[in-house]
């Protein structure tokens, strides 16, 4: 919620009127009357339980590293939009432990899940941790673990299932069918997958989100062993698929320093049209309209201004880091966090405090 | 070790003629590469996309011939004659395109199913070990027991098109017995409408945090701890 102070427009109304209320008051002195009264101090943090809703939406979040990405909070705001005014959420947490920021991304409870046990246990554990709230909708995000898991829940359940929601409402899912040359409109199912970027996350007031205890894990056959995951070493990584880009524009002269960062970084190498031109980085290196268009997470740019044309290979960036000499570049506008500075005084700065450790 | 490709008629979702999915072709690789006998298996009269699919590396298909839930037919056809190894795509194109038909088929014969598989190794001792491919380049290695139902993922090493195979093909008709009906699909059925999706959700409201001509040193200090907030940086 916001700090912003509440108006009140009939309070605003009677002050440019005359005591009475017979005429408009002649004001002198401009508009002084029309102050909004002074906030009445800092609020309490309201927050919103629920403890015996008329039904439950269950939703499936992972948060790997304990943070809920942007899906995760979309797939918890479609399970609390099909809950609507009467309906809980619960949210079924895979991965660490996310603190309050499951409730302030709308859900009542928090059952959390055990991704070591494997894909093949996991539509078991599902089941019984949804035992006890028996949800009308289980939403699941359209990711490979994901879709995955929703799949094995609707195929052990026997609940049906709609993958790949485009539009989603408590009366409506609609879904392309028929490789997405028609589309299916019907009343939403038991499971639900959700592409990204289709339904909003929640904007709402802050839920609980009350852990609750997780499921006994029942006891099966060992029939598939799964590794642990093994990322991708960041030279290997085609530009178009890396989770973490560190691009060189014309703003970067010392490029030892940049090829060393990038690689004390663990990053791909990306470049922005002009130093692809000029051949001090290879072709395939290029971001933007006439390059590469990046899926990363992350990306950070040293001495690029962000050209339009380059500014489109940004597309689906999360995070843009830029470091750049002008205040007024466009790439500015675009990053979370700017550094107006060299990019060759900032390089050696960066390479010493983490080959120092620091 | 006998593997078996599971087929759909698909189209192509650019220009809507018949094609074989993309996962499917992935798929009849990954069966090549796990050697012995490899067959296609479909449920229906034999399609246009069958033929194409077969150029990439398939020998013969099977045609399954009845009427009810394809996932009845397939459970009947595989156990009277169960294979070592089942391989689909990750969805079809062109139908419900749910993706389903494998797991519900692993659900039915009680066999184990693994899903996005780029690489299969050699069997030891009844297991079957497999590279599952996960997003941003990033792999998992994993064993399954024999015998299973594994979904190659799209991006899985495609063999080559030989336009000599697909001509070549057999392609027979296997008559079954009819399987129980499925339920008709709920809802309406209507031309597909793009839908924007939401926007703006990617990029930060109105700007970040700006440092006007900091400390080199503190400017290093300060974007390492936001690279290290968002967990771009291990540790």
């Amino acid at each position: 919620m916001t700090r912003r102070p509440r108006r009140d427009p009939r309070a605003e109304r009677a002050r440019c009127l005359v005591p009475g209320g017979a005429r408009p008051r002649l004001a002198r002195a401009g508009w002084d009357g029309m102050a909004i009264a002074p906030d009445a101090g800092p609020r309490e943090p309201v927050m919103i339980r629920v403890e015996t809703p008329v039904f439950w939406v269950a939703a499936v979040v992972e948060a790997p590293n304990g943070r809920l990405d942007r899906w995760a909070r979309q797939t918890l705001g479609a399970a609390r939009a099909l809950a609507g005014a009467d309906g809980g959420v619960v949210a079924l947490l895979a991965g660490r432990d996310a603190g309050e920021a499951v409730g302030e991304a709308g859900a009542d409870r928090v059952v959390w899940l055990d991704t070591a046990i494997g894909p093949d246990a996991m539509p078991g554990v599902m089941l019984a941790a949804l035992v006890p709230f028996a949800p009308r909708h289980v939403v699941l995000a359209e990711t490979p673990a994901g879709g995955d898991w929703a799949r094995r829940l609707a195929a052990r359940s026997g609940w049906p299932i709609q993958t790949g929601i485009e539009m989603l409402s408590a009366r409506q899912a609609i879904r392309p069918v028929g490789a997405a040359w028609r589309e299916r409109a019907a009343m939403p199912a038991r499971v639900l997958t959700l592409p990204i970027d289709r339904v909003a996350p929640y904007g709402g007031m802050r839920r609980e989100g009350r852990a609750c205890p997780p499921p006994d894990v029942p006891a099966m056959e060992a029939r598939m062993e799964v590794g642990p995951v093994i990322a991708a070493q960041a030279a290997g990584i085609p530009l178009a698929e890396a989770p973490f880009v560190v691009a060189a524009g014309q703003g970067v002269r010392d490029f030892e320093s940049f090829h060393t960062l990038s690689h004390l970084m663990g990053a791909t190498e990306g470049a922005s049209r002009v130093v692809c031109d000029a051949g001090l980085m290879p072709r395939a290196a290029q971001v933007g309209a006439s390059g590469t268009v990046l899926d990363a997470r992350c990306y950070l740019a040293f001495g690029i201004a962000g050209a339009p044309q380059h500014l489109q290979g940004l597309g689906k960036v999360e995070h843009v880091v830029a470091v750049n000499t002008d205040l007024h570049a466009a790439i500015v506008a675009r990053a979370g966090l700017s550094i107006i500075a060299d990019a060759q005084a900032v390089m050696p700065a960066l390479i010493a405090l983490l080959r120092g450790g620091g | 070790m006998r593997s078996v490709v599971l087929l759909s008629g698909g189209v192509d979702p650019v220009s809507g003629r018949p094609a074989p999915p993309r996962g499917e072709i992935a798929a009849i690789g990954l069966a090549l590469s796990a050697g012995g006998a490899v067959g296609g298996l479909h449920v229906g009269l034999p399609a246009a996309a069958l033929g194409q699919a077969a150029g990439h590396g398939l020998g013969q298909i099977a045609c399954l011939r009845g009427v009810g839930d394809p996932v009845a037919i397939l459970a009947a056809h595989l156990s009277a004659a169960p294979p070592d190894l089942v391989l689909a795509g990750s969805r079809a194109c062109g139908g419900e395109d749910s993706g389903m038909l494998p797991y519900l088929l692993a659900e039915r014969l009680g066999w184990p199913l693994l899903a996005g598989v780029v690489a299969i190794g050699t069997v030891a001792d009844g297991w079957l070990p497999v590279t599952i491919g996960l997003p941003l380049g990033a792999r998992q290695d994993a064993r399954i027991r024999l015998p299973c139902i594994l979904c190659a993922h799209d991006a899985a090493p495609a063999p080559p098109f030989v336009f000599d195979r697909a001509r070549r093909v057999a392609m027979h008709t296997v008559a079954v017995a009819d399987a129980e009906t499925i339920a008709p699909l709920e809802g309406t059925e209507r031309p597909y409408r793009a839908r924007p999706r939401l926007i703006g959700s990617a990029a930060p409201a109105g700007g970040g945090r700006v440092l006007d001509n900091p400390d080199p040193a503190e400017a290093a200090r300060v974007l390492l701890d936001h690279l290290r907030a968002l967990g771009m940086l291990g540790a």
